[in-house]
């Protein structure tokens, strides 16, 4: 029973206002499980009590209801928050950017390098469940100990579920009820003889998909060809590669339909099937004691009340009991800025205060300082270490807050890409002329360099953006960023993005 | 004959004269080097010599109107094409296309030259590293779709990520001055390896006349520059020793350094590598050696394999450059010699000595095996151990060779990196070793078991 002409949201606290939904008791209430300290509920007034704080250093207690996840929350800056995930190998201060190491490999990184390095100290890093299934597979990694032993990490991963592929690879994958079909990209053995693909073939046929019930769902171009060897991944599959992977936090298989789909027939489809899809992936959890199931909200950019993310987001409540935190799916794949920043804050006015909450696929410095403001405390994006291998650093000025080393301009540019940089490249005196060299002679260890700093860059962005949380300034730390990044036409600049304004407004931050 | 000392009198041990791409060493960020070949490591400071190469290390971009246009006083067509003047210190690639205009762009260079600066600085290397500076580690080597090394005898070509540039004796003095190398190799020409009697007669001439250009400078912490300490002046340079095969000209190039009565810090032997023949290559090696002075070292600055690195040092090479450790790992391939199991032979035992005098038999043979396992190989998918046994290096201690046949397959720089960082642990082991062995007048016993091991094509199947 869900009163969907209101907004949905639960376990709110200050300064989110009560839920309006007042059905669900716990949520109206607002009272935190946790703390015997916290203030009564003032929902009938309107209010929303404090959200319990958490001195930093705190030891985790893992308990029968969470007993992989202890979330901390140290203190807030208006909508901000800095908090600690404690996780089975170790804790996540956030705001937390996670570098991407897509196949159990940050590109060009040791993991002496990403752990020793004071400019990184990464405290965790993000897989792709999809590639480790295909190489070097689970299963192997399950024999060998999981992925962090393979690897030779020793602190949190976090795996994505393989559903963004259907969106990144969408004209290999077909999509049904019961999972997605993909085409292996890797495959390029097209094998003209019949039997020897029917002794590979793991999943349906295409054809047989094609005539199913209406509930298939054709992914746009052409079906999986039948020649190639195809990968049948379900809810039920996907959940067991991520428990042979190991990693701390795993995510729900969704139905993920590119933000820009103008069909809305598909949207309603995906939505509904997500919330099937995560019954289907907690039921098959095998490992619910050490791995976190994130849910991941989807829904399009329907925004609306009692739209397809509010209904997403209800049904999400009624689960929220097993659920140890949240992510926010469907994004980063080319909507307008302004529909971005709506759904961001949508969910970050719905989900309960005391989990964290994931922003999946974002993003951009900007991206990161905004949706903090928003809520948000964990982000993950390929961009900064993909665009330090195109030879593109990432630097705190003007937007877009990028230095081109590749440029005629840094050959004979003797200043190092950013100064007062702690990582390997700028303090070590690496100039910018000389990364210029090493880059456009192939040299690897450019790379190395290039993707050095990028990952410092944001790893000092989030710290300094959890220091001025801790010490309740998050407006000023925005104000300045912003106004560092967008210094205005009269001043030469750019004006600071509309999108950015409302955005910030939401957040009661006035640029 | 020099009568200045060095400092590999008393002890020499061997050292790896490590080539570092582009002027860095290879995969190393500083966070790696400090980490895994740091200077207090006794291994490391022992044997270990970056190599440093001036072609593509101190290229420096020019910038405004080329001479030719300044000297002619007149703009350009904008459609000719005719190839730019070359002079020294404004060498332009052959590559460059001709300006449309006096007025040229500010940001894009007209040209390429060489340019010293203090290298440590410039490199990012720190500068508790021992550095050998060099033109070239081989100039055939880098020769261009096969085009033969151009030079005159007023300078020669070196080839630079920027296309050909010329540089002059005089230039090369002048940049490795600046570099502030604790040593470098002199300027020298190389003759391709193709039998051309006449130019490899010419680089000898050329190579002899350049190095008085240079020696005179070659004295490195003159007492009155260095702060309140009074050194003793150690010579800086290496004389290049050029001749391909010919023996005669290469003893004409040792004896004529020796005859400038300059400070030297040894002699660079250059090119031995192109000697195919292993008995060649060794009996080389051992006549440059018996004239060159015993108080002065002997660098072999390339040697492929191990097999070169071991007839280089059986016949008292001590610094040996090479680039084995990159190649290796370019190939998915970690060394994964027993290093220590000389150290078990006993010389009374009988069968011990006709092991050791097999393997002196079969020091003619040249095809041997490499001394490695190739870790793209698929045995090693569900491999969970070090890449060797008991081996202290980041990889090993950190990582398997499943992890690492995994990186291969995907295709990851870091399987390079692992590889790399584990073979030039191997390759500094190894040179500690060997040094231990010949302190100990072992070395032929040492050179027998490594000799072995590379008997062993496949490696990994044992």
């Amino acid at each position: 029973d869900v009163d969907f002409t209101k907004r949905v949201s639960w376990r709110k606290f200050h300064p989110y206002p009560p839920p309006e939904d007042t059905n669900d008791t716990a949520a109206a209430t607002g009272t935190a499980a946790s703390s015997s300290s916290s203030p009564q509920s003032s929902s009938a007034t309107g209010t929303s009590p404090h959200l319990p704080y958490v001195p930093p250093g705190t030891a985790p207690v893992f308990t029968a209801a969470s007993p992989a996840l202890c979330h901390h929350v140290h203190a807030t800056s208006g909508r901000a928050r800095a908090t600690t995930v404690h996780l089975p190998h170790g804790s996540v201060p956030t705001p937390v950017f996670m570098p991407v190491g897509t196949k159990g490999s940050l590109k060009g990184l040791t993991p002496f390098e990403i752990t020793s390095d004071p400019a990184l100290d990464c405290p965790i890093i993000l897989a792709n469940t999809y590639h480790m299934a295909l190489a070097p597979g689970t299963d192997l990694l399950g024999e060998v100990g999981g992925l962090h032993d393979f690897m030779g990490w020793d602190r949190p991963i976090l795996t994505d579920s393989g559903g963004f592929q259907m969106v990144s690879l969408l004209k290999l994958a077909l999509i049904t009820e019961e999972g997605v079909t993909f085409e292996n990209p890797f495959d390029d053995d097209v094998d003209n003889n019949d039997n020897k693909n029917d002794k590979d073939d793991d999943g349906p046929d295409a054809e047989d998909i094609g005539q199913s019930s209406s509930t298939s769902t054709l992914a746009a171009g052409t079906a999986p060809s039948k020649k190639k060897r195809r990968m049948l991944l379900r809810p039920e599959d996907s959940i067991r590669h991520q428990n042979l992977i190991g990693s701390d936090i795993i995510m729900a298989l969704d139905d993920v339909v590119s933000s820009i789909e103008q069909d809305d027939e598909r949207f309603t489809i995906a939505t509904y099937r997500t919330l099937r899809w995560l019954d289907r992936c907690r039921s098959a959890h095998a490992n619910p004691k050490t791995q976190n199931l994130f849910p991941i909200v989807q829904g399009g950019l329907d925004t609306a009340v009692g739209g397809l993310r509010e209904k997403c987001l209800a049904g999400f409540r009624i689960r929220d009991e097993w659920v140890p935190g949240y992510a926010i799916g469907g994004l980063a794949g080319g909507e307008s800025k302004d529909d971005f920043w709506r759904v961001v804050d949508q969910c970050c006015r719905a989900l309960p205060d005391d989990k964290p909450r994931y922003l999946m696929g974002v993003g951009y410095p900007l991206d990161l300082v905004v949706c903090t403001a928003l809520g948000v405390d964990m982000y993950d994006c390929v961009y900064p270490t993909r665009t330090a291998r195109f030879g593109v650093a990432l630097v705190p000025g003007e937007a877009p807050g990028t230095l081109r080393l590749k440029s005629n301009d840094c050959s004979g540019d003797d200043s190092v890409i950013q100064e007062g940089c702690e990582c390997q490249a700028c303090k070590n005196g690496y100039s910018r002329a000389r990364l210029h060299f090493l880059l456009k002679a192939g040299n690897p260890l450019a790379a190395q360099l290039m993707t050095n700093h990028n990952v410092a860059y944001m790893m000092s962005l989030t710290r300094g953006m959890r220091k001025a949380i801790m010490e309740d300034r998050y407006p000023e730390y925005v104000k300045s960023f912003v106004g560092d990044q967008f210094r205005g036409r009269d001043a030469g600049g750019e004006d600071v993005p509309t999108w950015v304004r409302e955005a910030l407004a939401s957040a009661g931050i006035d640029v | 004959m020099s009568s200045s000392t060095t400092p590999e009198q008393s002890s020499p041990p061997f050292k790896l004269i490590l080539h570092c791409e582009d002027g860095s060493p290879p995969y190393l960020t500083p966070i790696l080097l400090a980490k895994n070949f740091p200077t207090t490591n006794r291994v490391v400071r022992d044997h270990l010599v970056l190599g440093i190469e001036v072609r593509n290390s101190f290229v420096s971009p020019v910038y405004g109107p080329r001479p030719s246009d300044r000297k002619n006083g007149r703009k350009k067509e904008k459609d000719e094409k005719s190839p730019p003047a070359s002079r020294q210190g404004s060498n332009i690639s052959n590559n460059d296309s001709a300006m449309s205009s006096v007025a040229c762009s500010i940001t894009k260079p007209t040209g390429y030259t060489f340019s010293g600066r203090p290298l440590f600085k410039h490199l990012g290397i720190p500068n508790d590293y021992d550095v050998m500076a060099c033109p070239s580690f081989d100039l055939i080597d880098n020769c261009v779709a096969d085009m033969p090394v151009a030079a005159t005898n007023a300078e020669t070509s070196l080839s630079t990520p920027r296309g050909y540039q010329r540089i002059t004796p005089e230039l090369y003095r002048d940049v490795v001055r600046k570099m502030e190398a604790p040593s470098f190799v002199g300027l020298y020409d190389q003759a391709s390896s193709v039998k051309n009697t006449k130019r490899a007669r010419r680089s000898v001439e050329r190579t002899k006349s350049w190095l008085a250009t240079t020696v005179s400078d070659s004295v490195t912490d003159k007492e009155e520059e260095v702060e309140g300490e009074k050194t003793d002046p150690c010579p800086k340079m290496w004389a290049p020793v050029v001749g391909e095969e010919d023996m005669a000209l290469r003893l004409e190039c040792i004896h004529h350094a020796i005859n400038q009565k300059a400070p030297l810090r040894g002699f660079a032997l250059i090119g031995i590598h192109h000697v195919g023949d292993r008995q060649a290559r060794n009996t080389l090696l051992q006549s440059c050696m018996k004239d060159i002075p015993r108080n002065m070292s002997c660098a072999v600055l390339v040697a492929n394999d191990m097999v070169q690195i071991l007839d280089a040092a059986r016949n008292g090479v001590r610094y040996i450059g090479s680039a084995l450790p990159t190649n290796l790992a370019r190939c998915h391939k970690a060394l994964a010699l027993d290093l220590y199991g000389w150290r078990r032979y006993h010389e009374n035992d009988e069968g011990e000595r006709q092991r050791v005098n097999m393997c002196r038999r079969i020091e003619e043979r040249s095809t041997l095996g490499d001394g490695c396992i190739s870790l793209d190989d698929g045995i090693f998918v569900k491999d969970t151990v070090p890449f060797v046994k008991d081996c202290s290096c980041l990889a090993c201690t950190h990582h398997s060779r499943a992890y690492v046949h995994h990186l291969i397959n995907a295709n990851e720089l870091l399987a390079q990196i692992l590889l790399f960082v584990h073979n030039l642990h191997h390759v500094l082991a190894f040179y500690d070793e060997m040094s231990q062995a010949t302190s100990m007048e072992k070395q032929d016993i040492f050179i027998a078991h490594i000799e072995k091991q590379l008997m062993i094509r496949n490696l990994q199947a044992l």
